[in-house]
């Protein structure tokens, strides 16, 4: 009998290695600070929005509330090594654990919730969260923030410097991408699709779904404690701004504008949407000279426009040409089996 | 980036502090209630905006609340080239509402009966565009709106109440009245609730149910930007004033079951309710998360809204 | 005399005014193969949803294996050992046949979401057993060549095909099959029938609607007669077939399903 990954899900490792071969040779191509700062933010976000296309593409359920989860984690991380003088690495750990029990117990409740509401709810959650960042100021220095917050220091090998911490933020990411593809491709995963086919069916199979969504909604929140903590030793100061509802709208629009049912679509939306943004931003200051915040015009304009002409994001281009390779090599009498692009992470 | 993420928030609602000025003897019950109805009614309007679009269209408009920053702006610039007030909001009205029939017609009926998360996205991303819009045209400087009537304190059943207050609350119920006579004895009320009872027989009675779409956004809009320019004379109006009220009005949605204008209504001015005495009683720190809160406790416990009926049957 | 597996009684449920079932009670024996059949509207699905727990029941309890299960929720039947299908086919139409089949098998597997993102070694055992077995039902239920073809992308008969071995590959003890013939040829309908003769014979028990009188007659040990939501008969097929109160029924009833139970023979 064949192995059942390969007859299943064969060819992951292809794109995996060709992503790992371009995180490695970046930081040669790549001169100014000002970008490499974005390519280690880049590998941040990348960690949420991985999360969320777990959540919203595979498990089906919308987040506008993540910066919540991020925040936690920043400030667990922050309090924990400036106030108490804990072990940068045991705060990040102790962070994420926390963030999984607070978001699986609050997972019970609200991914009861469903579609707008459960938007609703998730932005709820954040605001709250944000409040007590803000209100609770003994612990959190309130609107001023935290800052003294340490370097990470991995056996010897200072992550304070830049090119040390880009790799090392890459290296998660790498592994986040292989742990959240190993479970789209297991069974789990398999519940998890079949959930947007026909609810009825998968309940009537004798899977109770409402766990699977709450334990994929706990390991995104967890992912992105984890993102948080990463960017609180990153940057060295924290300030509750930074994990307001718009970051959490921001995250929703890359995974949406990337492609939600892959996780290179989440990636690619990161990736997509920051360097708009900057983009967009450099060009109306220098050459339309144009100063404030007045590109979010063209930023609003492009999401809307995207959502409407690619529902599935820039990935379904990708799946379009990769389906076209493939009818190509059948019609040469290759005996090529139909790729999922589903499946395919 | 971080700047994208600030204009998107900024706390607006602190102003009920500004309509206490002037209040120094005073019931402080009495006095948070008022504020409470007067901010509940603002939210109230916005929540029948929410309501009309998302019982027509089936769309959770995320950019209401940019309706009433531009109802409020809008009425600031027709007042600031010399016209009257009086016919500057009506004029601004009228303006949002077209604004708002072009929104459903380029952004939204292109993407019928997508899921609610492209739905979110795009009105999210309307949103953005709308005070993108706004910031290249009043820039970030905030704007007052003269008050409609002299606004001198006067003293009602021991507290001192902003004149202002008084007229936003007895506007709101001029216009539910006019509302609930458009939704029930108008032919165009008629058929705006059928096509959102049930779309397939509406459009085999004969009604476009595609124009009800663009009638609802249109509506919603004019009644966020009333909304808005009734509290522009309160709080100073600006382009990123809009995101949090329209949550704001979407919660009063909630409360109020989401399907009906009365319940809107009272989830509205409940909301505001809650906000004035936490924010009088508790801390002004906290006023959103105790109203958030309470808004999760509802979901929990209630999901199909305070003022509805409870019904039997299960989903 | 062995224990019933699966027993239904008095069975009653009322939307508003309507009446759609009303006290129905029978037993199903392991090993068995029962029909419940009545002109349409006479409550037979109705009482499906009520005994796989989908619609609460006004009044009456249904036991397997002797538990009472009436206020059990839908995902614990199936660790119980009663499987069901649906009329109108919950296949999940974005998946390959093979991936259909494998989620079949998730009342067996632990699925633990840590230990397949770490790929340890229990969770490729699962996977590996997951598809081992599914692919012994493709080939029991004669799908062979259409294990990575998109189940939407597939004809009805085939589709039905897969929904029945999703249902069956966990070994349930008990199979509901809500009109497993519906929209067959006849050739579908004859290997249909054969299968479900053929899992029987190892050891699985099944209560089925059905409307073509010629196979149920042929494979039915026997049948339950609903006509407005009551009982009126249960018998042997040879019974049943002249049962003046089901002759009655059905010419009384609906003449639609006596015709196409002519053509079906």
């Amino acid at each position: 009998m064949r192995n059942a990954s390969q007859v299943l899900y064969p060819g992951r490792g292809k794109g995996l290695v060709i992503f790992i071969i371009l995180i490695a040779l970046l930081p040669l191509v790549v001169t100014t600070q000002y970008i490499f700062t974005l390519l280690i933010l880049l590998g941040i976000y990348s960690i949420i929005t991985i999360g969320l296309s777990l959540l919203i593409g595979y498990a089906g359920q919308i987040s506008i509330g993540h910066a919540a989860f991020y925040g936690i984690g920043a400030y667990m991380s922050a309090i924990l090594t400036t106030k108490f003088e804990i072990s940068a690495w045991f705060a990040i750990l102790l962070g994420m654990g926390m963030t999984f029990l607070l978001a699986y117990f609050v997972g019970v409740r609200v991914l009861k919730l469903k579609g707008h509401i459960l938007a609703l709810a998730t932005i709820a959650i954040n605001i709250i969260v944000y409040t007590i960042l803000n209100g609770w100021t003994a612990m959190t220095g309130g609107a001023l923030g935290l800052g003294g917050i340490p370097k990470l220091n991995l056996l010897g090998i200072d992550l304070g410097n830049q090119l040390n911490f880009y790799y090392f933020v890459w290296t998660i990411v790498v592994f986040i991408i292989i742990f959240s593809s190993n479970i789209i491709r297991s069974n789990v995963g398999r519940i998890l699709r079949s959930i947007h086919d026909s609810e009825t069916g998968v309940t009537a199979l004798g899977v109770q779904v409402s766990k699977y969504k709450v334990l994929i909604f706990a390991i995104s929140a967890t992912y992105a404690s984890l993102a948080g903590s990463l960017y609180a030793h990153y940057i060295q100061f924290i300030s509750p701004a930074t994990f307001n509802v718009s970051f959490s709208i921001l995250l929703l629009v890359m995974v949406m504008v990337g492609g939600v049912h892959s996780i290179w679509g989440a990636m690619i939306g990161t990736v997509a949407i920051t360097f708009l943004n900057e983009g967009i931003r450099y060009v109306s200051h220098n050459y339309l000279h144009v100063s404030g915040e007045v590109e979010i015009i063209v930023y609003g304009f492009i999401i809307v426009v995207m959502m409407i002409f690619m529902p599935n994001g820039i990935v379904s281009l990708f799946d379009r040409f990769q389906k076209r390779k493939n009818e190509h090599e059948s019609d040469s009498g290759l005996d090529l089996k139909p790729v999922d692009a589903k499946g395919g992470v | 980036m971080r700047h994208i993420m600030r204009t998107i928030n900024r706390r607006p609602f602190q102003y009920w502090k500004r309509l206490q000025q002037g209040g120094w003897k005073m019931d402080l019950f009495m006095q948070y209630l008022i504020t409470g109805l007067t901010i509940g009614s603002v939210y109230a309007l916005l929540a029948v905006g929410f309501v009309t679009i998302y019982n027509v269209t089936g769309v959770l408009n995320l950019a209401q609340g940019e309706f009433a920053m531009l109802g409020a702006l809008v009425s600031v610039t027709f007042v600031q080239v010399g016209l009257s007030i009086y016919i500057s909001i009506p004029l601004a009205i009228v303006c949002v509402a077209l604004i708002g029939f072009f929104v459903e017609r380029l952004a939204i009926n292109p993407v019928k009966g997508a899921k609610p998360g492209i739905l979110i996205v795009i009105t999210l991303g309307v949103s953005i565009f709308l005070k993108g819009v706004a910031l290249l045209i009043w820039g970030t400087a905030p704007k007052s709106l003269p008050p409609l009537f002299e606004n001198k304190p006067i003293q009602l059943l021991g507290a001192v109440v902003n004149t202002q207050s008084l007229w936003i609350f007895l506007i709101l119920v001029i216009h539910l009245v006019a509302l609930y006579w458009f939704f029930d004895k108008t032919f165009l009320g008629s058929a705006l609730r059928a096509s959102e009872r049930n779309a397939h027989a509406a459009s085999l009675m004969g009604i476009n149910v595609k124009n009800m779409s663009a009638i609802a956004f249109s509506i919603a809009a004019a009644l966020g930007a009333l909304a808005g320019a009734m509290i522009a004379p309160l709080t100073d109006a600006t382009y990123d004033m809009g995101f949090f009220i329209g949550i704001k009005g979407f919660v009063a949605m909630v409360f109020g079951g989401m399907h009906s204008i009365q319940g809107a209504v009272a989830g509205g001015l409940l909301l505001g309710m809650i906000e004035a005495f936490s924010g009088g009683y508790v801390s002004t720190y906290y006023t959103d998360a105790i109203a958030f809160g309470f808004l999760l406790f509802v979901l929990f416990i209630r999901p199909q809204g305070l003022f509805t009926k409870a019904d039997g049957t299960r989903v | 005399m062995t224990e019933p597996i699966l027993q239904v009684e008095h069975l009653t449920k009322r939307f508003g005014g309507v009446t759609a079932v009303e006290d129905v009670s029978f037993e199903v024996f392991p090993g068995e193969i029962v029909a419940v059949i009545g002109p349409n509207g006479a409550g037979k699905t109705t009482l499906f949803n009520m005994i796989t727990c989908f619609t609460p029941p006004t009044e009456g309890i249904v036991k397997l294996n002797g538990q009472n299960i009436t206020d059990k929720k839908i995902f614990e039947l199936a660790p119980l050992g009663m499987m069901r299908t649906f009329q109108n086919l919950e296949v999940f139409g974005s998946m390959t046949a093979l991936e259909n089949l494998m989620t079949g098998i998730s009342v067996q597997l632990k699925n633990r979401v840590f230990a397949a993102g770490l790929r340890l070694k229990s969770a490729r055992k699962e996977e590996q057993y997951a598809y081992e077995k599914a692919m012994e039902l493709i080939e029991l239920t004669g799908l062979q060549g259409l294990e990575h073809t998109l189940v939407e992308q597939m004809s009805y008969g085939q589709q039905k095909k897969v929904e029945f071995a999703q249902t069956i590959i966990s070994n349930p003890q008990l199979v509901l099959l809500d009109e497993p013939m519906a929209g067959l040829n006849e050739v579908e309908t004859e290997a249909m029938a054969d299968t479900i003769l053929q899992m029987r014979d190892r050891g699985m028990t099944f209560l089925f609607v059905e409307h073509k009188m010629a196979t149920i007659m042929r494979i039915a040990d026997r049948i339950v007669v609903l006509d407005f939501g009551k009982k009126i008969a249960e018998g042997i097929p040879a019974e049943i077939q002249k049962n003046e109160d089901v002759i009655r029924a059905y010419i009384g009833g609906d003449l639609d399903d006596v015709k196409s139970s002519e053509y079906s023979h």
